[in-house]
């Protein structure tokens, strides 16, 4: 039980203190391909500081729009407890990955309900593209995972990541990454924010604190789909393997996955900086095309390669 | 200016009008400059918007060199120009165009080669050639879709009769055609400041004014800016003054196109079609309404607009 605790205690802390450095190191890699100086790469940090000091002002009396940026970040950091950081997952149990794509789900119903809970024009369109982009991007990572889940006979985290290379995960693989993009907002998936069409979307009458939680969720959704990535597809390299001290092993984990994680984010925000925003429209078929390449793993899952 | 000159019958000398054509032409470079940025930043491509403003940076710094201004340059006076380009001067801009030149190309290519950017630009925004005639728009925007009107060379000023533009249109009628013809007409602005500042005449800049016009007379002249066809009408008044001095900036016709451009859009579609056409609001704000039956004439101050605009929000 104690045990439970500190993994949990060290989740927490990895997912919500390290996240908006993985941030700041987007934006620096961001203004080196414009051209920029850019902003310091603790910048993140001192964001949610200074929006948490600020006044919280509220449009309505609505509980949804005080309550959403609660969930949504408590949602994303109860998402984070069930997966691997390098270290076997915080919580764990029969079917937790379903758990996970519920948890992942609440945070972008939690974006849309409190854009909705502005009653700003801009807010429902936000929030309208926000959940047309839920239905089209969460089948595909519930899909990823299930392929994973499939080829472990097994529907628990800790169960996916094999290491034997087949055609199926190298095509759910590639099916999470694109959908990586779309799930964390990044261009040329930034519809639901879109700031010089609905400036901002959901966002348009958050102020102060709910702001920095639904920023810093954000953050954290970052880390948490980088690592999802590395530890269900890729998992390596796993230093429990080596003769060394179990809690050196781990802290090695911890350090290789923030690294890989780094890597992953420069790639998608390299997409992001070379790339117009798309429409909601052309979206949609891009979530398409990709629903049909990790159905075809799928497939290939089942027949067993 | 040349509205004034053409009312007092004073033309400039040929030098003065070789720089005012240079000026202009370096002017119409960093306008299409910062457009393509702002278009880069509505769609969401900040990369394009940083880039395109970095390379605008070299051009003020030349109309700085020249003109003593960044931006707004002072330059003209009635009867020539203020200040002259030294001789230094001209080896020190034919690197700074090159760098331009070749830096642009770059982009174009970049931005031609990128599948997502045409799937925004691409069939968005469509203003066909006989609705863009009926209405009048001119400048680039008109010039997108396949309809050859440039006042520097329909009526030419300054020294655009000795350096000729080459008129550029594109038949997409899209979005697409408009960035197109902006980026194309650029390097043509590099070109004729070339040719400037090769065959740069010799002689004075500004023609001594002896006398003030007489009242009453007028003068009008049609200036290709880059956003378009721009207006200015004189008539002379007595003191020094003008008795009446209209402008009619190029934002008045092409705002006239937006609602047939963005029907049956969605809401990611229009503010680039907007930004499409280079809207200068400031250039509009006037309101003028005109009884049809009754011929009155109200025109609108800026507090009375929005005065009608928060009673109609229902803001008031």
């Amino acid at each position: 039980m104690a045990h439970m605790f500190v993994k949990i205690a060290v989740a927490v802390i990895l997912v919500v203190g390290f996240s908006p450095f993985l941030e700041g190191v987007m934006r620096k890699f961001k203004a080196v391909i414009h051209s920029r100086k850019g902003p310091p790469v603790y910048q993140p940090y001192i964001d949610i500081i200074k929006l948490l000091g600020k006044e919280d002002l509220r449009v309505s009396d609505s509980i949804l729009l005080r309550l959403a940026p609660m969930v949504c970040f408590s949602s994303v950091l109860v998402a984070s407890l069930f997966v691997s950081f390098g270290f076997s997952p915080a919580l764990s149990g029969a079917g937790d990955l379903v758990a996970f794509l519920y948890f992942i789900t609440l945070s972008s119903v939690a974006v849309a309900i409190g854009g909705l809970a502005t009653a700003s024009p801009y807010g429902g369109l936000g929030a309208s593209r926000e959940l047309m982009t839920l239905f089209a991007a969460e089948p595909i990572l519930a899909l990823t995972l299930i392929v994973a889940g499939i080829k472990a006979q097994s529907m628990q985290m800790t169960d996916l990541p094999l290491s034997a290379f087949s055609i199926s995960m190298a095509i759910a693989a590639i099916g999470l990454f694109l959908i990586i993009q779309v799930q964390i907002a990044k261009l040329p998936f930034d519809i639901v924010e879109a700031e010089q069409e609905i400036m901002e979307g959901p966002f348009i009458e958050y102020s102060g604190p709910g702001l920095a939680l639904f920023k810093w969720s954000f953050y954290m959704k970052e880390f948490l789909f980088a690592t999802l990535f590395w530890r269900i597809f890729i998992n390596w390299p796993d230093f429990r393997a080596f003769p060394m001290p179990g809690l050196l092993a781990n802290i090695l984990n911890i350090a290789a996955n923030c690294v890989q994680a780094v890597v992953l984010l420069i790639l998608i925000e390299l997409i992001d900086a070379t790339n117009p925003r798309l429409r909601i429209d052309q979206s949609l078929r891009f979530c398409g095309v990709v629903f049909f390449t990790v159905m075809c793993g799928l497939i290939f899952a089942f027949i067993g390669s | 200016m040349e509205s004034v000159e053409e009312a007092a019958g004073i033309r400039a000398p040929r030098r003065a009008r070789y720089i005012r054509t240079i000026l202009l032409e370096l002017e119409r470079i960093h306008s299409h400059l910062l457009w393509l940025g702002i278009a880069g930043h509505i769609i969401g491509f900040d990369t394009v918007l940083m880039q395109s403003w970095r390379m605008r940076e070299p051009v003020m710094w030349a109309a700085e060199k020249i003109t003593g201004n960044r931006k707004t340059y002072g330059q003209n006076l009635i009867g020539g120009v203020r200040r002259d380009i030294e001789k230094e001067l001209i080896p020190e801009l034919f690197p700074m165009l090159d760098t331009l030149e070749q830096q642009w190309k770059k982009v174009l290519d970049a931005i031609a080669g990128d599948t997502t950017l045409k799937a925004r630009l691409e069939g968005v925004g469509i203003l066909p050639a006989d609705k863009a005639r009926d209405l009048c728009v001119v400048g680039p925007t008109v010039r997108g879709s396949d309809i050859p009107i440039d006042s520097r060379v329909d009526h030419p000023y300054a020294a655009y009769d000795e350096l000729v533009p080459r008129v550029i249109t594109f038949t997409g009628c899209d979005n697409w055609a408009r960035v197109l013809v902006r980026m194309h007409e650029t390097f043509e602005s590099i070109r004729l400041i070339r040719e400037g500042l090769k065959n740069l005449p010799d002689g004075p800049i500004l023609t001594q004014v002896e006398e003030t016009p007489p009242p009453g007379r007028e003068g009008m002249i049609v200036v290709e800016a880059p956003r378009g066809e721009a207006i200015h009408y004189v008539i002379t008044g007595s003191d020094y003054r003008p008795y009446r001095w209209r402008v009619r900036a190029p934002t008045y016709q092409q705002l006239q196109a937006l609602p047939s451009m963005i029907q049956h859009a969605t809401v990611a579609d229009v503010p680039i079609t907007l930004g499409s056409m280079d809207p200068c609001f400031s250039c509009t704000e006037r309101l003028e309404v005109i009884d049809v039956k009754t011929h009155k004439v109200k025109v609108y101050s800026n507090e009375e607009i929005l005065n009608i605009s928060r009673r109609k929000y229902g803001r008031g």
